[in-house]
């Protein structure tokens, strides 16, 4: 019976096909004990190089005499992750000490050499241990890979460009970061400050005008980490002629950031702007600099339409450092409309809750 | 006539089983990729300064009801969790259990006046607390009304741009936010992104948060961890990179709030309210013809107690079929739309024909060649090639999946572990498939019945939640 079965066509490829199959699924098995195998052994390199390299890393950081054990070709890598992370996270005299036992390890050749490797991620480790070396020499390569690579590994190159030499980096980096709206803006503001306001000069505003000016309002919130003189001008003449919401709403928080007491007066005519989002942005400039005269406006304003516009009324006028707890109960007490007791009432609670001292 | 009919129905269910195995196949090979991609950038992260003052600030929801065995170990692993600004607001609604009085006690509650911004119509709240302990802890007490419901009032509530919605059973990973926020600034036209959500049933946890992924004994749990792998973590990351994602996770998932309150936020009534509001965001952003993406963030970054017993299960899997079927019926415009780009061609027919249907179509195969083969209207010859299908395939997928796990996130390691899911991704496809497909019909039916939906209680063993 069994025999005729076989010769079944329609049973012979069932045969086949569930043979094949748990042939597959043993296989797939294999390979993902072997992989798993493999990645325990990375795994375990990865961890003897910690070992036996972070108290090397740590007294080294401290400025003690050390040591040096050899750096074996399988342990380059592992070795300059861990000596990058220590650069990213240490500042000053630490860092040049590991800076020093970088250079006796040799690691700007490995790093030089690294740079041609096929995969990104050697070659991005090699860039950004070239930045921390501040090594000059490949320069033009890693500019290279800044204008031509948009991705991960360009941003990289741009960090490294500017750990290498800010001041001449400042051109080569900041209009690409200006135009490559993909970046995430927490990155370019983290180039931008490492850059430092000297540096960025005038550039950051000449890349705002001239970016397309769906871009400005992304961009006019990085000001604050340029030249204050540069920004402030710009920003003040925006405000004065502007008519976009958006780009008037940044120019706010840019006033904020930048602490500009003298933009009071503008600040004080977008208090009553017909847009919600520069309204807001207008109490929360006025916030900090606010007098004793736009106590008014405040209370004004606690009557808004928009909640948001209520809300933050409400915390700058708890806030305010000229006024007591019994005048903001004052205050509370004479008001009429009933959102703006509750956005009151809510700031107070708010304000007792963090600071119970507050009398 | 009868045998044509016959004839028929045996090559429907034969083309189906196939097609709906090789469709699973297919996007685990596309997660495969995208995973691998993803690794890799994962491998810079580490090295790439961020400027945290520009980390968009994000509201954390927790709806709770009942949750008096797991609520406080939950907020205090948010209270830990690194992101540079971020508030949690619990939404306690209408507990009938201790939860309420417990977060007052242990967080030092205190009731302040209500007011904000309501957008959304909610069920009436009873009170707003403030904790005086931890500034960034707030928490609404209000009337039961349903998961939706108290996830609207928390979107009412929330101060900040970007709200993240997570069950109070989670466990979040420290940097589970710093993770899930990077899609949004990446790429700025991204609405909404899922984090994966892995079983912690086996797994050590302290203090809320997790130091070692273990496997259960449990057979019925080890089976859900090789189903969640297969079809709710490699099954989405397939989707992604076509941006068809149709189901995002309640148990952790980030939006941004205009946008969810501009398409009406969630929806009462329904027990799917997470996957209801990814297809209208779908729905309704496609006709508006805007640019979005709805994206995954395949990372283990939360933890979730997955049912032990068979009951809790069930009701479970009944729940999750009837989200499916309402969030599919009520975004049927969706369904082959002119601007429905691939989501209405390609990504809403799957779920209706294979994650929706399929129960009912594998069910009835099932029962079809079974009783066809005693009753003899169905050859042993079509019997064997549908049970070798069905099973051969069925298991392939599931050992796929492992293997991809292996080579991406490789979070069981040990040949033990491995052999031990390999053991489970077998078995699973002799019994425990066929129930779970069993349940889900229940499901469908109850979803074209129409019956009424509920709060998707589970019972729940807590036990990670207890101190050490």
């Amino acid at each position: 019976m069994f025999q005729s079965l076989f010769h079944d066509p329609l049973i012979r490829a069932v045969v086949v096909f569930t043979g094949s199959l748990a042939f597959t699924a043993l296989a797939t098995l294999f390979l993902a004990v072997t992989w798993s195998f493999l990645a325990h052994l990375k795994e375990e390199r990865s961890r003897l190089v910690q070992k036996r390299w972070l108290p090397v890393l740590a007294e080294s950081a401290a400025g003690l005499p050390v040591h040096l054990p050899t750096l074996g070709p399988m342990d380059e890598e592992p070795f300059l992750v861990l000596w990058n992370h220590f650069q990213e996270s240490l500042v000053g005299q630490a860092r040049s000490n590991l800076i020093d036992l970088g250079v006796r390890l040799g690691i700007e050749r490995k790093a030089k050499r690294m740079l041609r490797a096929r995969s990104g991620f050697t070659r991005a480790l090699a860039i950004m241990t070239l930045g921390h070396l501040k090594d000059e020499s490949e320069w033009e390569t890693i500019a290279d890979i800044v204008e031509k690579n948009e991705s991960i590994e360009g941003y990289i190159a741009a960090q490294a460009l500017v750990r290498i030499d800010p001041k001449r980096a400042a051109p080569v980096v900041v209009p690409l970061a200006a135009k490559r709206t993909f970046w995430p803006q927490e990155r370019v503001a983290a180039i931008l400050k490492n850059l430092g306001p000297e540096n960025i000069g005038d550039l950051l505003v000449r890349a705002v005008q001239e970016a397309p000016r769906e871009a400005w309002p992304r961009l006019i919130r990085l000001l604050h980490l340029s030249n204050r003189e540069q920004a402030l001008a710009f920003v003040r003449r925006l405000l004065a002629i502007e008519q976009d919401p958006e780009i008037l709403a940044a120019c706010l928080v840019a006033v904020r950031q930048l602490g500009d007491n003298e933009s009071i007066q503008a600040v004080r005519s977008l208090l009553f702007h017909p847009s919600w989002q520069v309204r807001v942005q207008a109490v929360n400039a006025l916030a900090v600099m606010a007098t004793r005269q736009d106590l008014d406006r405040l209370v004004r304003l606690l009557s808004d339409d928009n909640w948001w516009v209520r809300y933050r009324s409400a915390q700058a006028i708890v806030w305010l450092p000229f006024l007591k707890k019994a005048d903001v109960e004052k205050i509370r007490s004479g008001l009429n409309d009933r959102y703006g007791r509750d956005s009151l009432e809510r700031s107070i609670a708010e304000r007792q809750t963090r600071d119970p001292t507050w009398q | 006539m009868a045998i044509g009919i016959v004839t028929v129905l045996q090559y429907f269910f034969l083309a189906y089983t196939l097609a709906i195995g090789l469709a699973y196949l297919l996007l685990n090979l596309i997660a495969l990729f995208a995973v691998r991609n993803y690794m890799g950038e994962q491998r810079y992260d580490t090295f790439l300064q961020t400027f945290s003052d520009f980390e968009p600030p994000i509201s954390i929801l927790v709806p709770a009801y009942n949750e008096e065995l797991t609520i406080e170990s939950t907020v205090r692993s948010l209270l830990q969790l690194s992101y540079s600004n971020y508030e949690i607001i619990v939404i306690n609604d209408g507990s009938t259990d201790n939860t309420m009085p417990l977060l007052i006690d242990k967080f030092g509650l205190l009731r302040i006046p209500e007011s904000y911004s309501r957008k959304l119509e909610t069920k009436p709240v009873r009170g707003f607390y403030l904790s005086t302990v931890y500034p960034n802890l707030k928490v609404i007490d209000k009337e039961n009304g349903g998961k939706a419901d108290a996830l609207n009032a928390g979107l009412n509530a929330a101060m900040y741009p970007m709200f993240c919605s997570i069950d109070s059973d989670s466990i979040l990973e420290r940097n589970s936010l710093r993770r899930v926020i990077r899609p949004f600034l990446n790429d700025p036209r991204t609405v909404a992104a899922g984090g994966t959500i892995r079983i912690v049933n086996g797994s050590e946890v302290r203090e809320g948060h997790l130091l070692r992924a273990g496997l259960p004994s449990n057979l019925l749990e080890r089976f859900q961890i090789i189903e969640y792998l297969r079809a709710f973590l490699f099954g989405r990351i397939g989707w992604t990179p076509i941006n068809c994602l149709m189901v995002l996770s309640g148990a952790f998932s980030l939006f941004r709030k205009d946008k969810v309150i501009e398409v009406g936020g969630y929806k009462t009534g329904t027990v799917g309210e997470d996957m209801e509001l990814v297809v209208r965001l779908h729905r309704l952003l496609r006709s508006k013809g805007e640019q979005y993406r709805i994206t995954f963030v395949p990372d283990p970054i939360c933890w979730t107690e997955a049912p032990a017993d068979l009951a809790t299960l069930r009701k479970q899997r009944i729940r999750w079929q009837r989200g499916l079927g309402e969030s599919l019926a009520l975004n049927l415009g969706l369904l082959f739309h002119p601007r429905g780009g691939l989501v209405g061609w390609v990504a809403f027919p799957f779920m209706l024909a294979f994650e929706f249907l399929g129960p009912l179509v594998e069910i009835a195969g099932y029962i079809f060649v079974t009783i066809g083969l005693v009753l003899g209207f169905v050859s042993y010859r079509i019997a064997l090639l549908f049970f070798a299908l069905a099973v051969g395939l069925g298991v392939l997928i599931s050992v796929v999946s492992l293997l991809i796990e292996e080579i991406s996130f490789h979070i069981y390691g040990g040949v033990r572990q491995i052999l031990g899911l390999f053991i489970a991704a077998v078995l699973e496809n002799f019994g425990y498939r066929q129930l779970i497909s069993w349940w889900r019909l229940q499901g469908v039916l109850g979803s074209l019945l129409g019956r009424r939906s509920e709060w998707g209680q589970m019972k729940r063993l807590g036990n990670w939640a207890r101190p050490a």
